[in-house]
């Protein structure tokens, strides 16, 4: 393998393990890493002929680094690119090599991304594909706790866990997932309220301070009348059944099929 | 190590990426990898394109080949040839896989498609400023007259017109926009064409290159790949073929046929034979006669005889009117002084007036070859000589028949005409003559009209046969006999009525309006003066039209259409159109949608205007002429778009008579295909509805004619056992058709079916109209001696005019009888008659390398002895015992004689005698048993054709696989095949590939003396000692 390559990831992984690693910096060096590899005919290889262990690990090495760049410059776009780019080298290319330690961390944060997101279904395909063992590593169990209580309503208990995630890396997900928890609880309150006090509304909303909920009300047009939160329920009548209208019509089926017969 | 990959994903995921290479890195990875994971990329297929669009992108190409091959695997070709097209090098044509070669096969269909709308378009603007070119130099007087493509659309009134023109103009200018829109061709897709048939130029697939490129109207292409291949030969006669049979645009056909025709003329050796074809073809007479007139000119034996054979051909395939133009562009005779005698001196012709008295011989030849009239009178010899007729059949059949039945006796009279059509042989009219006196009215015009069927082609003695019942204008004999003799000279002189014509047209003026006389006379006219378009016969003809009598004027409206025929002569179309809506007789609409479907023969395109305006009337009859006139427009061209039409008319149509014609007429679009035929019609074979399933059996008839095929006879089968006898006796007639010229060694069922029409001919309770088809049918399969075919295009594959139109006209005789005498029109003599430069046939063999008893005729029936007319004697049961033990033991004597077969003659020969002993002892002690008789006669026969095969074996003991023809010979179509030229020492054919039909043959010893064949006509002889008898006097008739 070329020397240069090695150079290189050294600058890279230098650059990621920093606390606050540079942006531009790092991004660069990762176009570089992937072009030097690409030539190099290691990233992604084709599957006609042999491969060398040494530079599969090599490469998944290189992209493991660029998923913990990305959870680090919160940078999700690159984030769901790079886990992707990844994962053959778990699963596919992973069968030959020895397994990495950050695989369950990395899988780990997919679980909890796509969880924020509230993308349930590909959720469980990911967690399909970790084994049935891994589930009780802490990075994975993590995952399966908060999805148990995200489908129990137990926003509260979410709200406990996460105080205490597996590894700092989660916290950026984390925040993100309470937000999309909020986002839910906003969302039902709207339909089952039609007004709150601001108290009782800060606790729901698992917020801070009553100004935060005040914020809120105004970036969605909701009034706040004498310390109570007045909900705006336009979309209230959208979906009446016609209960009498059906019942007319089956049993006029009813009716004509007898006649039929 | 290695790994199989269970996702794309990750490679996916790199198209995010912002580096340019890296997405060219995986697109590359893609582009191998996406006949496994498709799907997966076809999530972010919106990714690919975008890389495609974009023009900063370095790696389109390779983002277009990715696209395409992800739509190809989701199945939008539409799409996916797209993507490979902007794939540029990409798109490699010379790959192997399905991809390509999905995508090569839609690119070029595409491309054939656009390339014919387009080249159509072309033609159309062409033509359209032809039109305005010719339209500036003419008055408007003129205009009107003008016969063009245009003008056809136009039948109706002016206003009509008017918007029609208006209706073609926007269209055209619709054409224009779009082929500014959607009609280019895509550069792109052009070149990769064009790689595609390089490819095909380098692994020597240069008949698939030509295929496609006719196809793909790329007359370019066909040049360079005729040039480019060495055995030019075989690749010209293969492109000519092609272009006659399947380039169904006339024009293009043309186009085609022109540049064959430069690459014919261009090459050293002339092919004569082939390049008349062409030029046939392109209706080049002048060109033509120039030929003729140079082979003529040259002293060759050969090129004379080439001549000749080309002079054969054309008669054969070339319309009246080609023909006739071709006579008047041939040169004079030169004329040639009479040397003078001198002083007792007997003065001699220069050399050069010899040979020019040489080259005036062979110009008369000539002439007298395209007028027809030679090959009308060898085919006269050849049924006269080989006439096979066995009477037997017939009689049996008359004697079943009640004959105070007028239909049934007039069918009789009639099959007899069809049995020997041709072979002037009246014997059985002759010896009936008590039994013909009962036939009255209509039948009397048909039996009349039946000697011109027997007579047919007698061009010479018509008038002498046919004398005692011609009209003479002193009252005489009956109007019935009178016009059906006119109508017999029309018969006899089909389409070439320059004698006849004008005596018919004296006998139409002279006959004070009796609609007989004038019905008889206007189908002789129409026979007579087929396709000659004269415009003051045609007057005479709409004179008799507009009399508006029901029987004339039938007639004259199928006369006008005869006369017309193929013409496409707009004003006749106009009257006959204006009369039919205002006459009220269902007879005459129905002759004038006939005639007018013959007037737009062969015109396919030209005649879509008359279809549209005849096939939206609410008149059933125009409906029904609608559906023939795509017949007639279209037939053997096997037109898809014509072909839906008639099909769904053909289950649509209120009335029965219009579903009826459209399926008759499936059958003359298709004629060319037979073997399709019963495929396309297995389902309506099946119709609930009769005429339907009438018009199977018809369709199946007249495109399966003398072919005996397998399909077409299991279709037939369970309809001549149908509940409906209408629909039996078109089953009937058809299976007679089908099976025509077959015997049971080829055919086991043609035995069956001849039983067939005896049983139901004499069975009480039969319907009549099954007895007819049945007398019909049994006519039809011995039809002309044995010795003549039906079939509706001509040895080379052509269109036969005449046999198509007659076909047509036959069709009618469910409306009226008398018509059936059409279907002669279509009777092709299947012989081999060699010739040599003299036009006399000398003694001459071929070989026909199959066994004898293949293509033998079958044999005579033996007339029944006296004994079966005895009175029935009860029959004890012990005879019975003893009845049935003598069956068994002739069977097994059959069994054993049948494997005994192979053995030695010797003790064939003894076996015989004792089989004769034993069969005398028999025939003494069972005398009245009629069953046993029968038996007997088999054996007979079989012993009959014993004898003659160990006269064979004796003549030529090696081989019994082979059988030696002597010249003039009947060869059935089955039978070509085996044709070898090989056997005569003397003569060989001028025409390799002529293997039936007229052949010129070349005399090898040309010093030598030639034996010829001597022909002489028994029949006409005597007549004219004994003459016909007196037509029979008029009986009264009474009905039962």
């Amino acid at each position: 393998m070329d020397e240069q390559l090695f150079k290189l990831s050294k600058e890279f992984k230098f650059q990621v393990e920093q606390k606050q690693p540079d942006s531009i910096a790092c991004k660069k060096l990762l176009t570089k890493l992937k072009i030097a590899m690409a030539e190099e005919g290691i990233l992604f290889p084709g599957t006609d002929f042999p491969l060398d262990p040494k530079n599969i690990v090599f490469t998944r090495d290189v992209l493991e680094l660029a998923v913990i760049m990305s959870v680090k410059l919160e940078d999700m776009d690159l984030f769901e690119r790079q886990v992707s780019q990844v994962k053959p080298y778990y699963f596919d290319y992973g069968t030959e090599i020895k397994k990495s330690e950050n695989e369950l961390l990395i899988l780990g944060m997919n679980l909890l991304y796509l969880l924020s997101l509230n993308r349930i279904g590909e959720f469980h395909t990911e967690l399909e594909l970790i084994e049935f063992e891994s589930r009780s590593n802490p990075f994975i169990k993590f995952n399966l706790q908060v999805e148990e209580l995200l489908l129990d309503g137990n926003y509260l208990g979410i709200q406990t866990i996460c105080e205490n995630p597996p590894s700092d890396l989660y916290s950026v997900f984390v925040s993100r997932l309470k937000l999309s928890i909020q986002e839910l609880i906003l969302d039902c309150t709207n339909k089952s309220y039609k007004s709150l006090d601001l108290k009782t509304a800060k606790d729901l909303f698992m917020m801070e301070s009553i100004e935060e909920v005040k914020e809120m009300a105004k970036t969605n047009n909701w009034r706040i009348v004498d310390n109570k939160l007045f909900f705006e329920n336009l979309d209230e009548d959208e979906e009446k059944i016609p209960t009498n209208k059906v019942i007319r019509e089956i049993i006029g089926y009813a009716k004509e099929l007898e006649k039929i017969i | 190590m290695s790994v199989v990959l269970s996702t794309a994903s990750g490679i996916i995921a790199l198209l995010d990426e912002p580096d340019n290479d890296l997405k060219t890195y995986a697109l590359r990875k893609l582009d191998s990898l996406v006949d496994q994971f498709w799907a997966e990329i076809s999530d972010s297929i919106g990714k690919i394109e975008a890389l495609y669009e974009d023009e900063e992108f370095p790696s389109r190409t390779l983002a277009a080949i990715v696209a395409s091959k992800v739509y190809y695997h989701l199945g939008f070709l539409d799409d996916s040839l797209l993507f490979a097209l902007g794939a540029g090098q990409l798109f490699d044509v010379s790959q192997r896989d399905e991809f390509t070669r999905t995508l090569i096969s839609k690119s070029f269909n595409d491309y054939i498609e656009k390339r014919s709308v387009i080249t159509e378009e072309e033609h159309k603007l062409k033509l359209k400023k032809q039109e305005e070119e010719k339209n500036k130099t003419k008055t408007i007087f003129e205009e009107e007259e003008e016969d063009s493509e245009l003008e056809n659309m136009l039948i109706d009134s002016d206003e009509d017109s008017e918007q029609d023109e208006g209706l073609y103009e926007t269209k055209n200018e619709k054409i224009t926009l779009e082929k500014t829109e959607s009609e280019v061709i895509d550069p792109r897709l052009e070149k990769i064409i064009n790689s595609v048939f390089r490819r095909c130029f380098l692994e020597k697939e240069f008949k698939e290159a030509l295929g496609i490129a006719i196809e793909a109207r790329r007359i370019d292409i066909i040049k360079e790949i005729i040039e480019m291949v060495d055995k030019t030969d075989e690749m010209l006669t293969y492109c000519l073929t092609i272009a006659r049979k399947y380039i169904q645009s006339r024009w293009y056909r043309q186009e085609v046929l022109t540049m064959l025709l430069e690459i014919y003329e261009s090459r050293p050796e002339l092919d004569y034979i082939n390049i008349c074809d062409i030029l046939l073809f392109l209706n080049d007479a002048e060109r033509l006669s120039e030929i003729l007139n140079d082979l003529l000119l040259d002293e060759s034996t050969e090129s004379h005889l080439n001549a000749c054979q080309i002079g054969f051909d054309l008669y054969e395939n070339a319309s009246q009117h080609f023909l006739n133009e071709l006579v008047l562009l041939l040169p004079d005779p030169i004329p040639v002084n009479k040397p003078v005698e001198k002083d007792g001196i007997v003065a001699e012709y220069t050399p050069r007036e010899q040979k020019l008295l040489v080259y005036n011989k062979k110009m008369d030849q000539i002439k007298s070859i395209l007028s027809g009239r030679t090959t009308i009178n060898l085919h006269l010899q050849f049924l006269n000589r080989n006439n096979k007729t066995d009477l037997q059949n017939l009689l049996r059949l008359k004697e079943k028949t009640d004959s105070r039945h007028s239909l049934l006796t007039s069918m009789i009279v009639m099959s007899h005409g069809l049995i020997s059509c041709g072979t002037t042989s009246d014997v059985f009219l002759r010896e009936n003559l008590g039994w013909l006196a009962n036939i009255s009215n209509w039948a009397k015009f048909c039996s009349t009209a039946s000697l011109g069927l027997i007579h047919k082609g007698h061009l010479d003695k018509a008038f002498t046969i046919l004398e005692p019942y011609l009209p003479h204008g002193s009252g005489g004999s009956s109007p019935y006999s009178e016009g059906g003799s006119l109508y017999a000279l029309g018969l006899i002189n089909t389409k070439h009525g320059e004698e006849v014509t004008p005596f018919l047209l004296e006998a139409l003026k002279n006959c004070q309006r009796n609609n007989i006389i004038q019905h008889g006379a206007c189908l002789g006219i129409g026979l007579s003066s087929m396709a000659v378009g004269d415009m003051q016969t045609y007057e005479e003809l709409r004179d008799v039209l507009y009399n508006d009598d029901a029987v004339a004027g039938e007639a004259a409206g199928i006369a006008m259409g005869l006369l017309m025929l193929g013409t496409g002569n707009s004003k006749a179309i106009q009257e006959m159109w204006n009369y039919a809506h205002q006459t009220e007789h269902e007879k005459i609409i129905r002759g004038v949608s006939v005639g007018m479907s013959l007037i737009m023969y062969g015109k396919e395109q030209e005649a879509e205007g008359l279809i549209e305006q005849l096939s939206s009337d609410k008149d059933s009859i125009l409906r029904y002429g609608a559906m023939f006139t795509i017949a007639m427009a279209y037939a053997g061209t096997s037109n898809e778009k014509a072909l839906r039409k008639l099909l769904h008319v053909a289950v649509s149509d209120v009335n029965d008579d219009v579903r009826r014609a459209a399926v008759i007429a499936i059958g003359f679009l298709l004629f060319k295909e037979p073997n399709q035929v019963p495929k396309t019609l297995s389902l309506l074979a099946k119709s609930y509805n009769n005429s339907v399933r009438f018009g199977a059996a018809m369709a199946l008839g007249i495109t399966c004619a003398g072919t005996a095929n397998k399909d077409a006879l299991e279709l037939l089968e369970p309809l001549t056992k149908d509940l409906n006898n209408i629909v039996r006796q078109g089953a009937l007639i058809a299976t007679g058709m089908v099976l025509m010229q077959f015997n049971e060694k080829q055919e086991p069922k043609v035995s069956k079916i001849k039983d067939q029409f005896y049983e139901i001919v004499s069975d009480k309770y039969e319907h009549k109209m099954t007895k007819m088809g049945a007398i019909l049918g049994a006519g039809l399969i011995d039809a002309g001696g044995r010795n003549v075919t039906i079939s509706m295009q001509t040895t080379t594959g052509e269109n036969d005019m005449k046999a198509i139109v007659g076909l047509a006209i036959f069709s009618q005789y469910w409306f009226w009888h008398p018509l059936t005498y059409f279907i002669s029109l279509a009777f092709q003599p299947t012989a081999l008659i060699g010739l040599n430069k003299d036009l006399n046939m000398p003694k001459f063999k071929v070989k026909s390398n199959a066994k004898p008893s293949l293509f033998a005729y079958p044999n005579p029936l033996v007339e029944k002895k006296k004994v079966e007319k005895k009175v029935e004697t009860a029959v004890l049961s012990v005879t019975k015992k003893e009845q049935r033990r003598q069956e068994e033991k002739a069977e097994q004597k059959k069994n054993n004689e049948e494997d005994n077969s192979q053995m030695d003659s010797e003790e064939i020969d003894e076996k015989k005698k004792i089989e004769e002993e034993k069969e005398n002892e028999e025939e003494k002690e069972k005398e009245k048993e009629k069953e046993k008789e029968k038996e007997k006669e088999k054996e007979k026969e079989k012993e009959k054709e014993k004898e003659g095969k160990e006269k064979e074996k004796e003549e030529k003991e090696e081989e019994e696989e082979e059988e030696i023809l002597e010249n003039p010979t009947r060869i059935t179509l089955d039978q070509r095949k085996y044709i070898t030229f090989d056997v005569d020492p003397r003569y060989k054919p001028i025409k390799e590939s002529a293997k039936f039909g007229i052949v010129m043959l070349l005399d090898t010893k040309p010093d030598e003396d030639e034996e010829l064949i001597e022909i002489e006509f028994d029949t006409t002889e005597k007549k004219e000692e004994e003459k016909e008898p007196e037509p029979p006097e008029p009986f009264e008739y009474f009905s039962d």
